[in-house]
């Protein structure tokens, strides 16, 4: 009952008021639902300390064990230990934190995502490969759109802009929109059905049915 | 010939790189002037800012981090210096942790040479966790969500929000990230409040926003750097999107070079097996 049944009741109660409050201006139902969605901004706040201690757990088993790469894990471990430590004592705002955040993070973060420009390049070119009539148009449209992008194409010939500004606004929006309403349509009906306790797979799958 | 396409097909990896980051790296030592073409979606977010009268606000929300940087700083910037030139006001909210030290850097970095005034023009709210349901929140309750900014003092005693007890009473709303955050913008910001939307995102995401601009949900986007390099040109501020335009150019030429090359090779060797 406390893992299935009382979980499953709550996903009722609060799923139907904050559905409710969205088509019935209720002073009390729109209450309940504000009181409701600042709860859930408390909880993703929790959260974030629930992600340290599960990383904490992880990787300290990883190093118990000296698993595959236990190393990495030391270094995780350190690394997080250390920012904690500084954002803890001398504030996010500190000089310490700044210089973390800005040398170490930022610049291996852009640096990975950097990357891609080497790598999506070299897949391109390997893998988009013209062999049906769907590929072909899938490639021309992308070659369109990425001329109109830059001013090299622009250079190259004055349309390429408009042509581009044609496929995003004409093919792509229908298809994307088509995307969008049935993702929409799928999200209500999978919303539904939690609420109407019919899909259980929150709750793990020890207790879905 | 057909010895040079099956080299072409086999083509080391290492090759590619080369290219690619010649292709990247020529046009930043020594720039090309290329010729930039604003587009529409770029034109209608610029005058959107651009017609506000001095004194309005604008709620900037975003989610950049080092990773999104690249794309998302430059319209960052442009938005700023074109705002305070304005004498426009913006409140600067975080959805990520990751996002604070950038609103912190851009408001320090130019604060000398527009002279806005901290608390008055502008204004960093405290990073929220959350993701969709802070959106939600911000739409319903934004007053109740910041009661102090990221410095931790009083909202109540600032300037810029004065007369603010709801999100409905700023009078534009920029959306700047590379993920899903549009989509929280529309459905719980734009849509319920009416407000116009200007929206900032990757390259690769607007292929998804494109629709909410046509149907007149959003008023205007800035695309990718070359979004940021529209803005910049519009608003004769330039900045990292104009310099790094060039690069870009001449990188995208490079990799349709290689997938043109890549097909060639590819045909040549299957009409060859048949």
């Amino acid at each position: 009952m406390w893992k299935t049944d009382i979980p499953v009741m709550l996903a009722f109660i609060v799923g139907t008021i904050i559905v409710l409050s969205y088509f019935l201006n209720i002073l009390a139902l729109q209450v309940a639902a504000d009181q409701l969605v600042t709860w859930l901004v408390i909880i993703a706040g929790f959260a974030l300390g629930l992600g340290v201690i599960n990383l904490l757990q992880v990787h300290s088993k990883k190093i118990a064990t000296k698993s595959s790469k236990w190393g990495l894990s030391v270094w995780l471990v350190l690394v997080m230990l250390i920012s904690l430590g500084i954002g803890v004592t001398q504030g996010t705002q500190s000089k310490a934190y700044s210089f973390m955040f800005k040398n170490v993070y930022t610049a291996l973060g852009a640096t990975t995502f950097a990357l891609h420009a080497f790598f999506l390049p070299a897949a391109a070119y390997r893998a988009f490969r013209v062999t049906s009539l769907e590929s072909g148009v899938f490639l021309l449209a992308g070659a369109l759109v990425m001329l109109g992008q830059v001013g090299i194409g622009a250079a190259m010939w004055s349309k390429f802009p408009l042509v581009k500004s044609w496929i995003m606004n004409v093919p792509n929006s229908s298809a994307m929109r088509g995307i969008t309403i049935t993702a929409a349509l799928g999200l209500a009906s999978t919303g539904l059905r939690i609420i109407l306790g019919l899909d259980r797979g929150y709750l793990g799958s020890s207790n879905a049915e | 010939m057909a010895g040079l396409f099956r080299k072409l097909d086999k083509m080391d990896d290492r090759i590619l790189y080369v290219l690619i980051g010649l292709s990247v790296l020529l046009p930043l030592i020594k720039p090309m002037q290329l010729p930039l073409s604003p587009s529409s979606m770029s034109v209608d977010a610029f005058e959107a800012v651009d017609s506000m009268p001095a004194g309005s606000r604008i709620f900037l929300i975003t989610e950049i981090g080092p990773t999104l940087s690249a794309e998302l700083l430059p319209q960052l910037v442009a938005i700023h210096r074109h705002a305070m030139s304005k004498g426009l006001r913006i409140i600067y909210t975080p959805t990520s942790p990751v996002s604070s030290p950038f609103l912190v850097d851009i408001v320090d970095d130019w604060q000398q040479e527009y002279s806005y005034e901290y608390g008055k023009d502008v204004v960093i709210l405290p990073f929220r966790a959350g993701d969709e349901s802070l959106v939600v929140q911000i739409g319903q309750n934004f007053r109740g969500l910041y009661d102090e900014d990221y410095y931790e003092d009083d909202l109540e005693g600032m300037e810029i929000m004065q007369g603010i007890s709801d999100i409905g009473d700023v009078d534009l709303v920029i959306s700047l990230g590379g993920g899903e955050l549009y989509r929280w913008v529309v459905r719980h910001i734009q849509a319920p409040k009416k407000l116009p939307t200007i929206i900032g995102c990757t390259a690769v995401m607007t292929t998804f926003v494109v629709p909410f601009y046509s149907s007149g949900q959003f008023v205007g986007i800035i695309s990718g750097l070359g979004g940021s390099a529209d803005y910049e040109f519009l608003a004769n501020l330039p900045g990292a999107g104009v310099s790094g335009m060039d690069a870009q150019s001449l990188g995208h030429v490079v990799l349709l070079i290689l997938i043109l090359l890549g097909n060639i090779s590819g045909l040549v060797l299957r009409r060859e097996s048949v």
